[in-house]
């Protein structure tokens, strides 16, 4: 039988790379955007 | 909007586990004597895909609760649903590619049930296109519901495309017509446990986004407060 590792660990590759970027993109800027909401409500 | 910031660590966290859990019942399941190790593909596959729709129904839903009832919340869960679809739907396309190489021998062809999933894509980049263009917030979230509510057309066609023509995709391997899975009884629990884990994971995804557009709302409206005292 033909070996598809390479197809299946590409799969997976993507998926980790594009939902685990996400995550840590929108935490980061969730983050920076709390951190300035509470510099300007209390300066 | 202080739930969504009480349930999203426990909810990251349960996700996380499920996530592991699921992926080791991935890769102990049985190999399929056709596809051989390429099944794999599919336990990311199809649940990437029922997530792309169930964030379109969410994005769909929320649209009109905004459009009828003005309410915020609805808003910024639309705005939050949208990126969070578009990621599903791009991984959808990219492991049907990856899939559909060693399978079918093309990366693609104009399938309905691949053309209406790339549609849906489209929407998807779209509505996010829209909301950004447009300066006023009032009338981005007024445009981008209408559009999203117009786009929901293109749900029943990918979910009946395999039914409707006659398709290089498969018919659907749970949820189709008979009700019954499609798929042998080893293959199904590590689909169930990564359905499951995706579930979680769109769940998780949009109470992040939603908290992050709800952040950057208050810093603009508080932005605007300032411009009107300095004047």
């Amino acid at each position: 039988m033909i070996d598809y590792t390479p197809f299946v660990v590409a799969v997976y590759g993507i998926t980790v790379v594009i939902y685990g970027l996400l995550t840590l993109k929108w935490q980061r800027s969730l983050k920076r955007a709390q951190q300035q909401l509470s510099e300007q409500e209390n300066p | 909007m202080n739930f969504l910031a009480r349930i999203q660590r426990p909810l990251g966290i349960i996700t996380l586990l499920a996530l592991g859990a699921s992926t080791w019942m991935v890769f102990n399941a049985p190999l399929d004597f056709q596809q051989g190790n390429s099944v794999r593909i599919l336990y990311a596959h199809v649940p990437s895909a029922k997530m792309a729709l169930f964030c379109y129904i969410l994005l769909t839903l929320s649209s009109i609760v905004y459009l009828w009832k003005k309410n915020e919340t609805a808003d910024i869960l639309a705005e939050a649903a949208a990126p969070v679809g578009a990621a599903f739907t791009a991984v959808t396309l990219a492991s049907g590619a990856i899939w559909g190489k060693p399978m079918w021998g093309t990366w693609w062809a104009w399938d309905a049930r691949l053309t209406s999933m790339l549609v849906l894509l489209i929407l998807y980049m779209g509505i996010m296109a829209l909301r950004n263009a447009l300066d006023e917030p009032l009338k981005a979230a007024r445009a981008t519901a209408v559009l999203a509510i117009i786009g929901a057309v293109d749900l029943p066609i990918i979910h009946y495309s395999v039914v409707w023509w006659r398709t290089l995709h498969q018919p659907a391997s749970f949820g189709g017509s008979s009700g019954n899975p499609s798929i042998t009884g080893d293959l199904l629990p590590p689909l169930l446990a990564m359905a499951i884990s995706f579930i979680l994971l769109g769940g998780y995804l949009v109470v992040l986004k939603a908290r992050e557009v709800e952040a950057h709302r208050q810093l603009e409206q508080l932005d605007v407060e300032r411009m009107e005292e300095d004047d």
